[in-house]
């Protein structure tokens, strides 16, 4: 018998972003892919709408639903096999991402992909083509799938693999383990040229037809089963937390850090070559001061936090070359915090993010709003970018703080208003963030998703016709409009 | 101020343990080892004692030659030097102690720092019985140590308070969380631990004094059940508590 809940779900009505209001009828809670095959039938024959949950711990509200059912995937939560010798992993959707990683790293392997929230689920990770610190070397989860099971909402399954089903041209035709052919036509639409994205359907000519469900946000289809791919763990790391006087310095020592990072991935050699690039304004440091008294005074113009994977045989030179270019750039290198051993990279990731999950705290303690970007844009534009946002927020003299994946040029600007006219500020300072992303080529969303909460700016970016071409493509796959009813477009 | 901090390295706490063939050691294949945590306060509690009064910091280690990589992090920290006495045995708790010791009595030491305890064997046993073999006094898990002249005070937990002792150097004092937040390695230090100087003993491994007879993994604990509210739940509750728990 499917396990469902009938009554005291609070927790599946909200997530980690501003939306409430979210109701619904019940909870399922299947434990096989078969179980979740007869709820889709079922809803489907019904047309109750479905909401996929994961872990919900979203920043869009994609996992919130507002009526019919909610599916969680949350006693899916079987890793399958760890095999080592093909860097493979099979795991069940609702596997908590930070178990992933640990079990993963205990067998001398590592999944790249690490957005800060470690308790989302890897299906959640698949809807929202997540990522995190490490996508600035090793790309977002899109580049580490490798197959899946999604079962449609007729109930019917499609197995997945990489280049086991690409379109010709614009159009694709997807056959379902029971036999069923869908014929999709792919958007038109082109996607931002930004080193993140995920926002709208992936779409390009001759694409795979894994990659249109990744970062579907639960809008086509449920995601049950994954493969992704391992590498060898890196056998040491160097970390470091820098803090800068002025933010001209700061962005000195990003451009030379991404720009040598970039080529030296090519190359191979053993000079700079960031994993993480991070970023972190004086506003967030002053926030998080109380618990990180060893922040220096003059810290203005922020910190950047990086790592970078060594080999015991080059690690000399590397951090030679790294203490070199920070000699430059800042002279708060000795206030600065660096780290061989794992404890103090740990100790780092945990102020990175303590970030925020101290706002977060901040907004619930004083029960104030939140309004946070998730553009990125261009990296020549980045500058550009910046500015604007600085110029609005210094004007605007709300309460904001500023951290985010700079190396990918995709800040998380947050502004925290504490009455109504300052949310009504906040949200037209917003629409102008993303005007001006726009305007420089960047897209809405970097890696939260569009979820419910962004339909609007997604049609800003894509325009009517564009919304159009995806509601053809879900139309196509969930004819009876029962999956993620409200995200991405209405 | 002569400092000695005695550091060992331990499996980092992520690790999954597996117990070894033999059932009495763990299976160390793919294990990571970490610089004890607690020894990290003992460190770093040097280094502060150090800038109040000069001096210099010896790290001293006994075991391996995988040691090593962590005794970097103690001179990168800011320890001046280090000397590893090769035993890969490390027989017991005692072994270890006496092996320290055997370095410590002909040095002309004012202080030595642990850790209250090495994560892995949790013993706590390795500050006493060093005290006890160099016949110095020693005061367990300080959480505050104040030096003045050759007069110590220390602030130690005990359960559920605090206790303040005085003593003198030359002392033993392990270290308990709370004593100090451990620094993050400075560049230049990274760059400098290299060239920094481990000397290398080579250990006597005395014979253990305690013998392991096997090491087991705690029994997994199995999934809870859960009943409803209903008046069919209750009984059901209380027919488990009786017929399966047996505590009513």
């Amino acid at each position: 018998m499917i396990q469902t809940l009938d009554t005291d779900f609070e927790g599946y009505l909200t997530d980690t972003s501003n939306l409430d209001g979210g109701y619904a009828d019940r909870v399922y809670l299947p434990e096989t892919e078969e179980e979740v095959g007869e709820i889709l039938r079922k809803c489907s024959q019904e047309k109750t709408a479905v909401t996929i949950a994961g872990a919900g711990t979203g920043l869009a509200g994609g996992s919130i639903p507002f009526g019919g059912v909610v599916l969680s995937l949350a006693k899916l939560n079987r890793i399958i096999e760890i095999n080592k010798e093909k860097g493979l992993a099979i795991v069940e959707a609702g596997v908590v991402l930070y178990n992933l990683h640990r079990e993963v790293e205990s067998q001398g392997l590592l999944y790249p992909p690490d957005p800060t929230e470690q308790g989302g689920q890897l299906g959640g990770n698949f809807a929202t083509n997540a990522s995190g610190a490490r996508t600035f070397k090793y790309g977002p989860t899109r580049d580490w799938i490798t197959g899946a099971h999604v079962f449609l909402s007729s109930g019917e399954m499609l197995a997945l693999s990489r280049n086991g089903n690409r379109a010709n041209r614009y159009s694709m035709s997807v056959e379902s383990v029971n036999r069923t052919i869908y014929d999709i036509e792919i958007p038109r639409y082109q996607m931002p040229p930004t080193s993140k994205h995920s926002a709208g359907y992936y779409a390009k000519p001759n694409m795979d037809l894994l990659d249109l469900f990744i970062g579907s946000e639960g809008t086509l289809g449920v995601v049950t089963r994954l493969a992704l791919k391992l590498i060898r763990k890196p056998e040491r790391l160097f970390s470091g937390i820098v803090f800068f006087e002025s933010n001209e310095r700061i962005f000195g020592f990003v451009d030379e850090i991404r720009e040598r990072s970039k080529k030296n991935r090519i190359s191979d050699t053993p000079d700079l070559n960031a994993r993480a690039l991070e970023f972190v304004d004086a506003h967030a440091l002053e926030f998080i001061k109380e618990s990180y008294p060893s922040i220096p005074e003059n810290a203005n113009g922020g910190a950047i936090w990086f790592e970078q994977e060594r080999e015991e045989a080059s690690e000399e030179l590397l951090i030679s070359h790294w203490a070199e270019v920070i000699e430059r750039y800042t002279d708060l290198s000795d206030d600065s915090w660096f780290g061989l051993s794992e404890k103090d990279q740990q100790r780092m990731r945990t102020f990175r993010h303590a970030i925020p999950s101290s706002a977060y705290e901040f907004i619930k303690a004083h029960q104030v709003q939140k309004f946070g970007t998730d553009m990125a844009v261009p990296d020549n534009c980045f500058h550009d970018m910046y500015r604007f946002y600085r110029d609005e927020l210094d004007r605007s003299g709300l309460r904001n703080l500023t951290w985010g994946h700079i190396g990918n040029s995709h800040l998380h600007v947050n502004m925290l208003p504490e009455n109504q006219t300052q949310i009504a500020q906040a949200q037209r300072i917003s629409d102008r963030f993303v005007t001006k992303a726009l305007q420089l080529g960047g897209t809405v969303s970097a890696e939260h998703g569009v979820g419910k909460i962004k339909t609007k700016y997604l049609k800003q970016m894509y325009g009517e016709e564009g919304i159009e071409q995806m509601r053809k493509v879900k139309r196509a796959l969930d004819p009876t409009a029962i999956l993620g009813r409200g995200t991405m477009f209405r | 101020m002569d400092i000695v901090v005695c550091v060992s390295q331990t499996p980092d706490t992520t690790t999954k343990i597996q117990v070894g063939e033999d059932g009495k050691n763990i299976d160390s294949t793919g294990v990571k080892f970490i610089l004890n945590p607690y020894d990290e306060f003992a460190v770093e509690e040097g280094l502060k004692l150090r800038e109040a009064h000069g001096g210099e910091i010896t790290l001293l280690c006994v075991g391996d030659d995988s040691a090593k990589e962590n005794i970097r992090l103690g001179l990168a920290m800011g320890a001046d030097k280090a000397i590893l006495v090769k035993d890969e045995a490390k027989a017991d708790s005692f072994s270890v102690a006496s092996q320290l010791a055997d370095v410590l009595k002909e040095s002309n030491l004012d202080i030595v720092l642990l850790g209250r305890q090495s994560i892995d064997y949790d013993s706590a046993q390795m500050g006493p019985t060093l005290a006890e073999l160099l016949g110095r006094p020693c005061v367990s898990f300080v959480t505050s140590l104040e030096i003045d002249g050759t007069s110590v005070k220390a602030e130690r937990d005990i359960e559920g308070g605090k206790e303040v002792v005085e003593t003198s150097l030359p002392c033993v004092i392990t270290a308990q969380k709370g004593l100090n937040e451990p620094r993050y390695p400075k560049l230049p230090d990274i760059m400098k631990a290299k060239k920094k100087p481990i000397e290398e003993r080579e250990g006597t491994s005395p014979a253990a004094r305690v013998e392991t007879l096997s090491l087991n993994k705690p029994e997994q604990k199995s999934g809870g059940t859960v009943l409803d509210g209903t008046p069919e739940g209750i009984k059901e509750l209380v027919r488990l508590l009786r017929e399966e728990a047996k505590v009513i």
